[in-house]
C-alpha cells in the first residue's frame, strides 16, 4: 500500500515537473516578445522624444544627443497651432456623432437583431458586409461615387463646372467624410452588441412584459444594463480613437491629397510616419522627425491614458446594473 | 418555448422604425455594390466619355470591354514599383533595395503570406497565453492577466516612429522574420476571448489524459486545440479577413512586401498619370472587385462562424 502511494507521489510530482516545464517553455517566447515589442518599444519611444540625431560629416552613422525637452517643446507648438485644434475639432465631432448616432443605431439595431425580428439574419450580414468588403475598398467606391458620378449627374443638371464633394469646400468635404464613417461603422458594434444581447435570460424578459413594459422600456431598462460593460468598453475605446482614428482620409487623400483641409490626428501620425522622407534627422517645417513625433504621441498619450482610465472608472461606478 | 419567443416580439412602431432604417441602410449598402460591380464591367469610354455613370454597361461601346476586360488587364499588366524601403541599417548594415517591380501575382502572393501569418500566429499567441493563465494556477498566471488586461486598457499613441526604428536595427523591417515576431504578440481583445473559454473548459480532460501519462505538448495539441477549434477558427477567420483587407500595417512595416489591398490603394492614388496601364475608373473598381469578392465568398460560405458569439466573458477583475 505505501509502496503504491509513493509511487503515486512520484507521479504527482513528475506530472508537475512537467506542467512547470510547459509552462515555462510555452510562455517564454511570448514574454521575450512582449519585453522587447512593448515594453522595451514603449520604452524607447519614450527615449526617443529626449534625443536628437545628426547626421555625421562623413555621411557615416549619426551622432546621438539628449536635448531634454526641446522635442516637447516643437511638440507643444505644434499642440497649441490653429491647425492641431482644427484637427482636435474634426475628431471630437467624430466622436461626437458615434456617440449619438451611431451607439444608438447600434443598439436599435441590435435590439432587432437579438429579438430575431422580420428579416434580421439578413440585416446582420449586411451590417457587417462593409467590414468583409474592407473600410479601403468601401472608401474607394464611396469617392468615386461622391466625385465622377456625383459630377456625372449634376453636369446634365447644369453647364458649370462641378467639383465633387470631397474636392469642393471645407464643410462639404469635412460632411462627406462624416457620412461615410457613419455608414460603414456599425459592423463590430452591433456583432459584440447582438452577442452578448442574444444570452439574456428568456423569463426576465417575460416577467417585464406581464408588467406591461414596452420595447423602447425594455431595451432600456434590460437590454442596456445587461450589455452596459461592453458599452463601456467601446465608448472608452472611442475617446482614444479621438486621436488615432484616421476617418479613412489617408484612403481618400494619400500622402499628399487636398492639402489636407480636413486633418486628424491619426491620418497626421500616420501620414508622417509612413512618409519615406521623415526619419530621425530634423526635418524642414512643417515636417517633423521621429523624435519631434514620439514626443508628441507622449504628450497625447499623457492626456488621453488618465481621461479614459477616469471615465471607464465613473461608468463603471455610475452605470446601471443587472437587477 | 417558440410560443414564448414569438409572444416576446411585438411588433409596434418602434421595431417599424427600425426595420425602415434598416432596410433603407442595407439598399444603400447593396446598391453601392451592385453599381461597382456594373462599373468593372464597361468600357472606361461608356462610363467616361459618354457619361454612363449609373447605367448597364452599354454593349455598342462595350462590347470587347463588357466581358471581364478590365480584369484580365489587372491580372496581365498591373505592376506596382515600392519605393519606401530605402533604409541604411546602423547595427546590421542591411540595405533594402527600393525600386522592385510586383506584379498582380506578386502581390496575392504577398496577402496570403500576410493574411495566414497576421491570422494564425496571432491567433495562436493569444490561444497558448489564455490556456496558460486560466489552466495553470501559477501566481504569474494572474499577473500576466492582470498585465494584459492594464495593457488593453491603457492607449499608448504615437508608437510608430520606435516601432519602425526597432524594427531597422533588429534587421527586421521589411522581412518575414519582422511579420512573425511582430504577430506572435498575445496583448489584445483575442486573449480574454480564449481566456473566457478555456476557464469553462472542464478540468476532467487534461488530468485523466496526466494520469495516463500522455506530455503535456499531447494535451495541448490532441484536447485543448481540438476543443476550442470553433473559436480558434472564428478568431483565424476574423483576423484572416481583418488582415486580408489591411494596407497601412504592411505599407509601414513591410513595404517591399505590398499587399493585393495596397495595391489597390495605390491604383486609386495614381490617377493622374495618363500612361499607367490601369488608370481607368472602370480598371480600379474592377481592383475593388478582385480584393472584395473572395472576402465576401469567404463571408458567405462561412458567416454562421464569424457572426457566431464572440464573447469575452465577464470583463472584470
Amino acid at each position: 500500500m505505501e509502496i503504491v502511494g509513493t509511487e503515486k507521489k512520484k507521479k504527482m510530482g513528475k506530472i508537475h515537473a512537467s506542467r512547470m516545464k510547459f509552462y515555462v517553455l510555452m510562455f517564454l517566447p511570448l514574454i521575450i516578445q512582449f519585453l522587447i515589442f512593448y515594453v522595451y518599444l514603449n520604452f524607447s519611444s519614450i527615449v526617443l522624444a529626449f534625443q536628437k540625431y545628426t547626421k555625421n560629416i562623413n555621411g557615416l552613422g549619426h551622432t546621438v544627443d539628449f536635448v531634454w525637452f526641446k522635442n516637447f517643446a516643437t511638440a507643444f507648438d505644434f499642440l497649441f497651432s490653429a491647425r492641431a485644434g482644427e484637427m482636435l475639432g474634426n475628431s471630437l465631432i467624430l466622436y461626437a456623432v458615434n456617440l449619438i448616432i451611431v451607439t444608438s443605431l447600434a443598439l436599435f439595431f441590435s435590439y432587432y437583431i437579438a429579438k430575431k425580428y422580420m428579416l434580421s439574419g439578413l440585416f446582420r450580414v449586411i451590417l457587417y458586409l462593409p467590414t468583409i468588403v474592407s473600410g479601403t475598398v468601401m472608401a474607394i467606391l464611396y469617392q468615386y461615387i461622391v466625385t465622377d458620378v456625383y459630377i456625372g449627374i449634376a453636369s446634365t443638371f447644369t453647364d458649370e463646372v462641378v467639383l465633387g464633394l470631397l474636392d469642393s469646400s471645407k464643410t462639404s468635404e469635412f460632411l462627406t467624410i462624416l457620412i461615410f464613417n457613419v455608414w460603414v461603422g456599425f459592423g463590430a458594434n452591433v456583432m459584440i452588441y447582438t452577442g452578448t444581447m442574444s444570452g439574456i435570460n428568456e423569463s426576465l424578459v417575460e416577467s417585464a412584459q406581464l408588467e406591461g413594459v414596452n420595447s423602447l422600456q425594455e431595451l432600456w431598462y434590460i437590454y442596456i444594463p445587461l450589455i452596459y460593460p461592453t458599452l463601456i468598453t467601446f465608448i472608452v475605446t472611442g475617446m482614444t480613437g479621438i486621436f488615432t482614428n484616421q476617418m479613412s482620409l489617408f484612403t481618400f487623400y494619400g500622402q499628399t491629397g487636398s492639402n489636407f483641409e480636413v486633418d486628424v490626428f491619426g491620418y497626421y501620425f500616420y501620414r508622417l510616419t509612413q512618409d519615406a522622407s521623415v526619419n530621425l534627422y530634423p526635418q524642414a517645417k512643417p515636417m517633423y522627425s521621429y523624435p519631434e513625433l514620439s514626443a508628441l504621441g507622449l504628450i497625447i498619450t499623457l492626456i488621453v491614458a488618465p481621461i479614459t482610465l477616469i471615465t471607464r472608472k465613473l461608468m463603471e461606478k455610475y452605470g446601471p446594473s443587472v437587477d | 418555448m417558440s410560443k414564448i419567443k414569438r409572444k416576446n416580439r411585438k411588433i409596434n412602431f418602434f421595431t417599424i422604425c427600425i426595420c425602415v432604417i434598416l432596410a433603407l441602410y442595407s439598399v444603400s449598402i447593396i446598391s453601392v455594390l451592385i453599381w461597382a460591380l456594373i462599373t468593372s464591367l464597361k468600357a472606361s469610354v461608356d462610363f467616361g466619355i459618354l457619361g454612363n455613370v449609373l447605367g448597364f454597361p452599354d454593349l455598342k461601346y462595350s462590347a470587347d470591354e463588357v466581358r471581364l476586360a478590365n480584369y484580365f488587364r489587372i491580372f496581365s499588366k498591373f505592376t506596382i514599383v515600392t519605393g519606401n524601403a530605402t533604409y541604411f541599417s546602423d547595427l546590421f548594415g542591411r540595405i533594402v533595395i527600393p525600386g522592385q517591380r510586383v506584379d498582380f501575382f506578386g502581390l496575392i502572393f504577398n496577402t496570403i503570406i500576410y493574411a495566414v501569418v497576421c491570422s494564425f500566429v496571432h491567433s495562436f499567441a493569444t490561444m497558448v497565453a489564455g490556456y496558460l493563465c486560466a489552466k495553470f494556477k501559477y501566481k504569474f498566471s494572474g499577473f500576466v492577466y492582470n498585465l494584459l488586461l492594464i495593457v488593453m486598457i491603457i492607449p499608448i499613441i504615437g508608437t510608430g516612429p520606435a516601432t519602425l526604428v526597432l524594427l531597422r536595427n533588429l534587421g527586421l523591417y521589411s522581412t518575414y522574420a519582422g511579420m512573425i515576431i511582430l504577430n506572435l504578440n498575445c496583448t489584445g481583445m483575442y486573449f480574454f476571448v480564449y481566456y473566457a473559454f478555456m476557464k469553462g473548459l472542464s478540468d476532467t480532460y487534461i488530468e485523466a489524459a496526466e494520469i495516463d501519462g500522455a506530455s503535456q505538448l499531447t494535451i495541448f495539441f490532441k484536447i485543448i486545440v481540438p476543443l476550442s477549434s470553433k473559436i480558434l477558427f472564428t478568431v483565424v477567420l476574423i483576423a484572416f479577413i481583418g488582415s486580408w483587407n489591411d494596407y497601412q500595417t504592411p505599407l509601414l512595416y513591410y513595404p517591399d512586401k505590398p499587399t493585393l489591398a495596397y495595391g489597390i490603394y495605390y491604383m486609386s492614388n495614381n490617377t493622374s498619370d495618363a500612361t499607367y496601364e490601369t488608370s481607368q475608373l472602370t480598371q480600379r473598381v474592377a481592383g475593388c472587385m478582385i480584393l472584395a469578392l473572395p472576402m465576401v465568398l469567404l463571408f458567405t460560405l462561412c458567416q454562421d462562424i464569424i457572426l457566431g458569439n464572440l464573447s469575452m466573458g465577464g470583463l472584470k477583475e
